[in-house]
């Protein structure tokens, strides 16, 4: 069945969905911004696959509100533009409309289920690592473990069925999953952890030859554990001791140039999703009275940077 | 009186430049092109009141060649003192006596475990200078103080005829009532200014304007507060809160120099600074997290440069 899409916000991941999804023969619209906007509407968004670029035409603006209402409506925008692209995309729900998110962090389906309904928004947990090469092309595509997809009480029957099998059949991992908010919990926990890398300004496959780095990755792993158990979250134990064992992996060179997202968001001079990552794990944990201080010392030393570089740079 | 300083670099460049000045004997350990250039035209001082330039007694990058000393003036990064320390013994006979005006609380007790008991003195300064190349001293800011006495804070008899000698040269130095508190009320400011300028990559005002800054800039002072009371020093709450209205009062482009040395890619002070809080605090049963996540964040880079 060939779906009518809207993907808002076709940066990396976003992008990367939208070619496969139009690829594979559904009706695909996009919305970006600026550069990139004009590229995708000049030549069509591209996807880089080892040096050749292949394009797909798609309908692309600014506004979402131009190409409702669509089946699947796909949030690639980052956790600190979702307010403002949900807005801008109230049109797109028609009564059999899904909403799926891709976002960091943990606020962003019940975001996206304020506007779309409890029933019609999806749960994406996204492990691919992808860029924007330059403005139209999207590359550096690796499919760690794709995207986990299932609905706001984690299950992947009923309505994130149809979804999953679009996209699989466009080439998209969608692994099985008992509770997708497990494997949301799980990649929070794993982020914040990784706020150590983008604090220290480096991969953490260099900042781990210091054990007091390790010691603070892994005590922003067992924070994030904390409150997640303290709100009652689908989240194990076992998810700190992940991060523990992948510290105590020796430094791997070959990955020296793995960053975090919001760290190369931080070396590029954009806004970070400090308050979706380890910025809500410093709020959850005062709001739930579990102390949190290295999240909250990682969130102070990062805030200056928080809308972009600060007034001195 | 004979003073040595070891090294040279900026805090005992100003020292042996004063000295110098004032016609006191001072000989200087330095090496490269600041010695030569030491030897070649003395050591000039460059402050917001002028310039000036004097010879010392002698210069040498061999202690040995520059005889005993009766005071030796210790100033090198935190993380070098041991290193440094043994070039300290040639100047040494049998009454010399050594001050380190060092970053962090726990030079004097490194020192004396290396060169021996009674020999050490409790020292600290404030000062903001560096050396601007070589042989030239550039102090920035109007201060320039130099506080010691002996470590367990006794007003002795030789502290005071070596402050009264640094004086004489037109040094503000002094043996202050409770030198312990001095050097944890110092501590208490630049262990927190430096990792907190350091880690987050900004200035005073940047800590002023943000929430999350300023709060971590409380709970860091507090965690020097009780480890400073834990290891027996006269510092208490109020303390805390001078040290807290004291950074709200730093002019906005105010960073410290670990934020500097971090990003000319320079080794950094932050095992003897938030690292020392953390470990030290250990000792004590007490949790330091502030300190210790900003220790974390810096430490990749203590060495110097990483890419």
């Amino acid at each position: 069945m060939t779906l009518r899409v809207v993907v808002v916000g076709a940066g990396a991941i976003g992008g990367w969905l939208a070619f496969r999804l139009a690829a594979a023969g559904h009706d695909v619209a996009v919305t970006a911004r600026g550069a990139h906007l004009a590229a995708i509407r000049g030549e069509g968004l591209g996807l880089d696959e080892g040096g050749s670029v292949a394009r797909i035409a798609a309908p692309a603006g600014e506004d979402p509100a131009a190409f409702g209402p669509a089946d699947l409506v796909v949030f690639g925008v980052k956790a600190h533009q979702l307010d403002a692209a949900l807005a801008q995309a109230a049109p797109l729900a028609g009564p059999g409309t899904l909403a799926l998110s891709t976002q960091n962090g943990i606020d962003a389906p019940e975001r996206i289920a304020a506007a779309f309904g409890e029933d019609r928004t999806l749960i994406g947990v996204v492990r691919v690592s992808a860029e924007i090469l330059r403005p139209g092309v999207i590359g550096e595509v690796v499919q760690v473990r794709g995207i986990t997809v299932g609905d706001m009480a984690g299950r992947q029957d009923r309505a994130a069925a149809g979804v999953r099998e679009a996209l699989r059949g466009a080439g998209v991992k969608v692994p099985a999953s008992d509770d997708v908010r497990a494997d949301l919990w799980a990649k929070f926990v794993l982020w914040n952890a990784a706020a150590a890398s983008v604090a220290a300004r480096l991969s953490g496959n260099v900042a781990k030859a210091s054990p007091e780095w390790r010691a603070l990755s892994a005590r922003l792993a067992r924070e994030a554990v904390a409150v997640g158990r303290a709100a009652g979250a689908p989240v194990a134990d076992a998810m700190a001791e992940t991060v523990e064992r992948g510290l105590a992996e020796p430094p791997d060179p070959a990955r020296a140039n793995i960053r975090p997202s919001m760290l190369v968001d931080l070396e590029a001079g954009k806004p970070l999703e400090l308050d979706h990552l380890v910025g809500r794990v410093a709020r959850m944990g005062a709001e739930l009275g579990v102390p949190v201080p290295a999240s909250e010392a990682v969130t102070a030393v990062l805030a200056p940077w928080r809308d972009g570089p600060p007034r001195a740079e | 009186m004979r003073f040595a300083t070891v090294a040279t670099g900026a805090v005992n460049g100003y020292l042996a430049a004063r000295l110098a000045e004032a016609g006191t004997e001072v000989v200087c350990l330095a090496r490269g092109a600041h010695l030569a250039a030491i030897r070649e035209r003395g050591l000039r001082l460059v402050t917001g009141a002028g310039e000036t330039a004097a010879r010392p007694a002698a210069a040498s990058d061999d202690p040995a060649a520059l005889g005993p000393a009766d005071v030796v003036l210790f100033a090198v990064k935190a993380q070098d003192l041991e290193a440094a320390a043994p070039l300290c013994e040639p100047l040494m006979g049998p009454a010399t006596v050594v001050i380190p005006f060092l970053n962090g609380v726990e030079a004097s007790a490194r020192l004396e475990a290396m060169l021996g008991a009674g020999r050490v003195l409790e020292g600290l300064c404030q000062i903001s200078v560096f050396v601007r190349e070589p042989g030239v001293i550039r102090q920035t800011g109007d201060f320039a103080r130099f506080r010691f006495a002996e470590r367990d804070g006794t007003r002795s008899d030789r502290a005071l005829a070596i402050a009264e000698a640094m004086g004489a040269a037109g040094i503000e130095a002094g043996v202050p009532e409770d030198v312990t508190r001095e050097l944890w009320l110092k501590f208490m400011f630049l262990a927190t200014f430096a990792g907190i300028t350091a880690a987050a990559r900004c200035d005073a005002a940047e800590i002023r304007a943000r929430p999350e800054l300023a709060a971590l800039l409380a709970d860091c002072v507090g965690e020097v507060g009780r480890l400073a009371r834990a290891e027996g020093a006269d510092v208490t709450e109020a303390d805390e809160a001078k040290a807290l209205d004291f950074v709200r009062a730093l002019p906005d482009a105010m960073r410290a120099s670990q934020a500097n040395d971090l990003e000319a890619g320079r080794p950094l002070e932050v095992d003897w600074l938030s690292g020392a809080v953390a470990r030290l605090s250990a000792t004590h049963g007490l949790a330091a997290p502030a300190h210790r996540t900003l220790h974390a964040v810096l430490s990749p880079f203590r060495d110097g440069r990483r890419n």
